[in-house]
Order: structure tokens, then sequence, then C-alpha cells
């Protein structure tokens, strides 16, 4: 080997040790990022067909099924999300296709529909275990449920009366002792009758503690219109509660989806999960149009009449080789 | 045959003049010849391996280990970066000494647009980046594809690069909807995609084809070939669901059509990259690269490793030539 080529060799090996040592990169990605703009506007946080979030730039996002650990499931395979923040709150917006909205949990054979959107519990380098994290890397999930926000909207649907409502009853002798109600009244969250939020906020170091944080702050609300859901999360950046994700602008964190098809019998473990993406919090404004609606034809019209020009020096200098 | 065909596929060279131009071909082909072993590593420990792990709890003993083969995975990364980068530095000085401004401008344009993506505050390769990608990779293949030569070596390539202008088809259209702020994306982004991928199983097999065709089969290669097709099968088998979505992570292919074909394929690319490494050219090594770049051409490192590898797989003839008896150094 030359010495210039063995000096070439040594100076890249000492390069890629300085990059390894200090995390940087050389090489960059245009890969899957969600763009969190800022917005000054009122966001309507219960109207997810609104045109508004429309407007957020979205991104395909590939779901596989849960595979990991049992109950193991899941068959929805594409889901598609987007953010924005309007400086004290962010909103995520996710949709998928679901042929039919399923909103009960009110006997043993209903299952709801639900999304959910996972945040290592601190926005660290370490990305934590895509499955409810690592010990030493918690996360932090909201989870809406189709049957929760049936609850929100119209109160407990959990009841006899709303599962069989012609049903008949004469009385209950012990209405709301808590001897008959034990779920409720030792604080099950499953057994919850006065819902402030259609979307559980839980915490989560690993397979097996998961548990609820019985904070509010997480709201969120869905709509399924045409065959798809589209489900609205809303969060202060901040909360400043032990295993509560902190956002800050700009900041970049990792974030991670998952969805339950209910008339899959999906609950649980038994969900389509996607891999961790970045989500983008920067201080750009959301625009207030969307852009020109043809503006791909141009685009790709100006890249042919530069790959055109280029085919065409490279031919002459060709034929000019050949003479 | 073999030294027949050598001499049509190399171009005719002008004698270097300076002594330095020798030292820089010294140098390129170190760095050529390392380039295919660190990918790969990086290519088995960070994209594989790291990745794995993020569907394990990391506790204990595993967590030891998978931080040392991550920080080995990640030096490889760092590494291949930095060589492959390196690389296209020196194609593109020959491409200009040898007169081919066209091709040495297009690709300085990418390798510029590369470095300045990498910058802290950069957000991303940029449509820029793309499209001179793009036109690179039409410029490198096509001399090699419309030349005098083996059909199936030409086939090989071309088909490759019709897979790598799909895959980028549905950049380009991501990069327009950025660039307008738009949710209306150009359509068939999805349909390119899933030809792009069709299109790289046929070239698996074109690229077997012309090996054989060129070389004869050789067991050993169809030996070797089969462990990472016997792999693939096994761990389908063994789960799918995160076999698919490693593979889709690592190698950008959504599996779409039968495993099988693509374990088939896998054996016959590997076999015939296996199969060149005696052969004295630098396509073995073209083709790991390539195999190592994948579908999913979405940073500028693995852009990078599909344009070094098109400039290999064929000879370098739109560059001015990079030799089949390059010094390795």
């Amino acid at each position: 080997m030359s010495r210039r080529a063995a000096a070439v060799l040594s100076l890249a090996a000492l390069l890629a040790a300085a990059l390894t040592v200090s995390g940087a990169r050389i090489a960059a990605s245009q890969g899957t990022t969600i763009t969190a703009m800022r917005t000054s506007e009122s966001v309507p946080l219960r109207e997810p067909w609104d045109g508004f979030w429309d407007r957020l730039p979205m991104i395909d996002i590939p779901l596989s099924a849960q595979q990991v650990t049992p109950p193991m499931g899941g068959r929805r395979w594409t889901l598609t999300a987007g953010a924005v923040q309007d400086s004290n709150r962010i909103y995520v917006v996710t949709e998928w296709a679901d042929a039919s909205p399923d909103r009960s949990v009110g006997s043993s054979q209903d299952f709801t529909d639900a999304v959910a959107v996972q945040f290592p519990a601190i926005a660290a380098s370490t990305v934590p275990a895509l499955c409810m994290g690592d010990p030493t890397a918690s996360v932090n999930m909201w989870q809406w449920r189709a049957a929760w926000q049936a609850d929100v909207h119209r109160g407990f649907q959990g009841g006899v009366k709303s599962r069989y409502p012609n049903t008949a009853v004469d009385m209950y002798p012990s209405h709301d002792e808590e001897v008959f109600y034990p779920g409720r009244f030792a604080g099950n969250p499953f057994s919850e009758v006065h819902r402030a939020s259609a979307v559980d906020n839980l915490v989560a170091g690993g397979f097996g503690s998961l548990t609820a944080d019985p904070s509010s702050s997480v709201q969120g609300w869905g709509a399924w219109r045409d065959g798809t859901w589209r489900v609205v999360f809303a969060r202060p950046l901040s909360v400043g509660r032990e295993g509560n994700v902190e956002l800050h602008t700009p900041d970049i964190t990792d974030v991670a989806f998952a969805v339950w098809d209910g008339a899959a019998e999906e609950r649980n473990g038994m969900k389509s999960v996607a891999n961790f993406v970045k989500l983008n919090l920067v201080t750009s404004e959301l625009e207030e149009k969307a852009g020109w609606p043809f503006w791909p034809a141009p685009y790709f019209a100006f890249i042919a009449v530069w790959v055109g020009l280029v085919w065409m020096l490279a031919g002459r200098e060709a034929r000019r080789a050949e003479r | 045959m073999i030294v027949e065909e050598r001499a049509r596929a190399v171009p005719a060279v002008a004698p270097e003049r300076r002594s330095g131009a020798r030292a820089a071909g010294d140098s390129l082909g170190a760095v050529l010849s390392a380039l295919p072993v660190v990918a790969v590593v990086e290519l088995l420990l960070m994209r594989t391996f790291y990745r794995v792990g993020i569907f394990v709890p990391k506790d204990g003993a595993f967590r030891t280990v998978y931080s040392v083969l991550t920080v080995i995975g990640s030096f490889a990364f760092n590494l291949a970066s930095v060589l492959v980068f390196v690389a296209l530095g020196f194609l593109v000085v020959r491409a200009m000494r040898r007169g081919h401004r066209a091709v040495g401008v297009v690709l300085l344009a990418f390798w510029g647009g590369a470095m300045l993506a990498a910058l802290p505050g950069a957000e991303g390769p940029g449509p820029a980046v793309r499209v001179a990608f793009a036109t690179g990779s039409v410029l490198l293949a096509w001399p090699f594809v419309r030349r005098e030569g083996p059909i199936w070596e030409r086939l090989a390539v071309a088909a490759s690069t019709a897979a790598v202008l799909a895959s980028s088809y549905a950049g380009a259209a991501g990069d327009a909807r950025r660039l307008a702020a738009t949710s209306t994306g150009a359509p068939g982004t999805v349909g390119a995609q899933l030809l792009g991928e069709a299109v790289l199983v046929v070239a698996a097999f074109l690229f077997f084809a012309a090996w054989v065709r060129d070389r004869g089969i050789g067991p050993r290669a169809l030996a070797l070939g089969a462990f990472p097709a016997a792999v693939l099968l096994v761990a389908w088998w063994a789960n799918g669901a995160i076999t698919g979505i490693l593979v889709l992570w690592t190698a950008g292919l959504r599996l779409y059509l039968p495993v099988w074909l693509y374990a088939l394929a896998l054996w016959a690319f590997v076999a015939a990259a296996v199969g060149r490494l005696g052969d004295g050219s630098r396509r073995a090594g073209g083709m790991a690269l390539l195999l190592v770049a994948g579908f999913l051409l979405e940073s500028t490192y693995v852009q990078t490793l599909t344009l070094v590898a098109l400039a290999l797989l064929t000879n370098g003839l739109a560059l001015g030539g990079v030799r089949a008896d390059e010094p390795a150094g």
C-alpha cells in the first residue's frame, strides 16, 4: 500500500472515530419526520375533519402487527400522522383506514377502535424499546379510545342499560355501594364513569409496567368518516410531571404509534405498531392556505429541463471524446 | 474471452501524466477496496442488529453486548460514510481530469449538496441533492448500458438504475409537496415504489445471469449465497412481521411479492457478487455497495453508495474509466 493510500485510510478512520465519539454524522437523511409548525390560529380540536387539519404536512407511516409479546396481532398497515403547535400546546393528528367504527366496550365481546402515540419519557439520545420502553428508558403514551369518547360525549356507555336498552330492572338494592363496584371504587381507570378525556395518559418502563397517570392534561377527539378515522391529540408542551414527555420549541424527539381495530377484536398487545419516527417542533409558521394543487407538474417539468440540458452536454462531450 | 471482455469494458485511458494522479489512483483503489467491507459491517451491526434491539428490552448482559456492538456499528457507519464520500470525491476529480465535465459537475453538485446538508442546522439534503443524485445515476449508467457488450450486464445495470429512479420519484414527489407546503403530492408514488421493487428483484437475477454467462456457475459462490437467503427465509418463518419491518427499515423493501422470490433473488445476487470476487474487476464491490444501499434511497449516505456502486458496475465508463486493475493500495 502506498504511503498516500495509507494516510487517506488512516485519516478516514480518525475522522470516523471523531464522529462516533461526538455523535455527529456526515450523512444527512430526509427520513420520516413529522414537522410540527407553529400556528397562532384557534385550533379546532373537536373537529378532526375541519379544513385546518388538511393544511398540515402529513406523512405515511408503515405499521406492522405487534409480534413481540402475547397477545400478538394487528392488521392495519398504514397510518398517516401530522402535528402542529401553538407555543403552548402540541397537537398530533392521526388518520387510518377502518371499515367500521367500533365505539363500545359495553359487553365482553365488544372491543373499541383506538390509537396511541408514544414518546420517550425523556427526549434522550437513547431510543427506548418500541414496546413499552426499557427499565432505564421509560415511555409516555397517549391512548385515545372510541369507547372513552362515547362516554365523554354521551355519558357512561358501559352500563347494562346502554348495552341492552330494552332491559327492565325494578330496583338495584345496593346501587353505588363500594362492595358491588370494586373496580370503580378501587380507581380502576377502566371502570371510570365520569370521564373528562377520551385519552388515557400512560407511562411504562418495560412489559407489565404500564401505569395510568391520572392527570387529564391530554385531550383528544376523533371522528370516523367514509371508512377513515381521524383523531387529534392535544397536550400542553410542558406539564412538569414525572414520566410525561417535556416538549420544547425548537426540539426534536422520537414518536411512535399504535392502532387497534375493535372489529378484529384487537385489544392490549393485539395491535398494529409503527417504529419510532422523528417529531420536529419548529418555529416556522403554518401556511394559511394549502399550496397550489398542481405544483408537482412544473416541479417535474423543471427537473426534466435540467436533465435534458445535462444530457445534451454529456452527449456532446462523449461525441468529442469519440472523435 | 474474459480478457477480451475487459478490453471492451474499460475505455482507453490516457496515460497519467503526473505522479499525483497515480497516487490518487492508489488512494482510490485503497478506498474502493475497504469501502464494501466496512459498509457490509455497518449494514449488519448498525442497521440490522441495532434495529432488532429496538424490539427487545435492553437489560442485563444483553444491554452491555448491545451497547458494544452498537458502538462498533456506529463506527463502521461513520467510516463507511467518510470512505464513500472520499471515493466519490476521487471519482469527481477523475471525471474532471479526463474531460467528462458534465458528469463531474453533476456529481460535484451532489457531493457539495450532501456535505452542506450534513452541517448542523441543515434540514436534510433537500430537492437539489435528490435531482443531482438521480441525474448522476443516469449519467453514470447510460454509457455502459448503450455500449456494445454483454447484454445481461447492461440489462442488470439498466434495471438497477430504473429502480433507483423509481425510488427517487417518490422522494421527488415528497420534495414537491414540501416546497409548496401543500398536502397534494404527485400521483403514482406508491405504484412507482412497488414497480421499482419488482425491477430490483429482476435486476438481482440479471446480475446472476451476467455472472453465469461470464464466469460459469461456481459451487462455492452458490453455497455462500444460499446463507443470507436461508437466514431471510428462517427469519420470515419464525416471525414474519418483525422480519418484514426490519427488511423495510434496512433495505427499504416492502416484501409485497412472495417472500421466496426475494430469498431466491438474494441468493442469486449474493452468489453472483461472491462469484465476481476473483475476476479482477470491481463489480463484486459494486454489487456489495448496491446491496448495502438498498432501495429506500433517503439519506445522502446510501445515495452516495449507489453512485459509487454504479461507477464500479460500469467500470467508470462515464468518468473516463475506473480500471479493473486499479491499484488496491
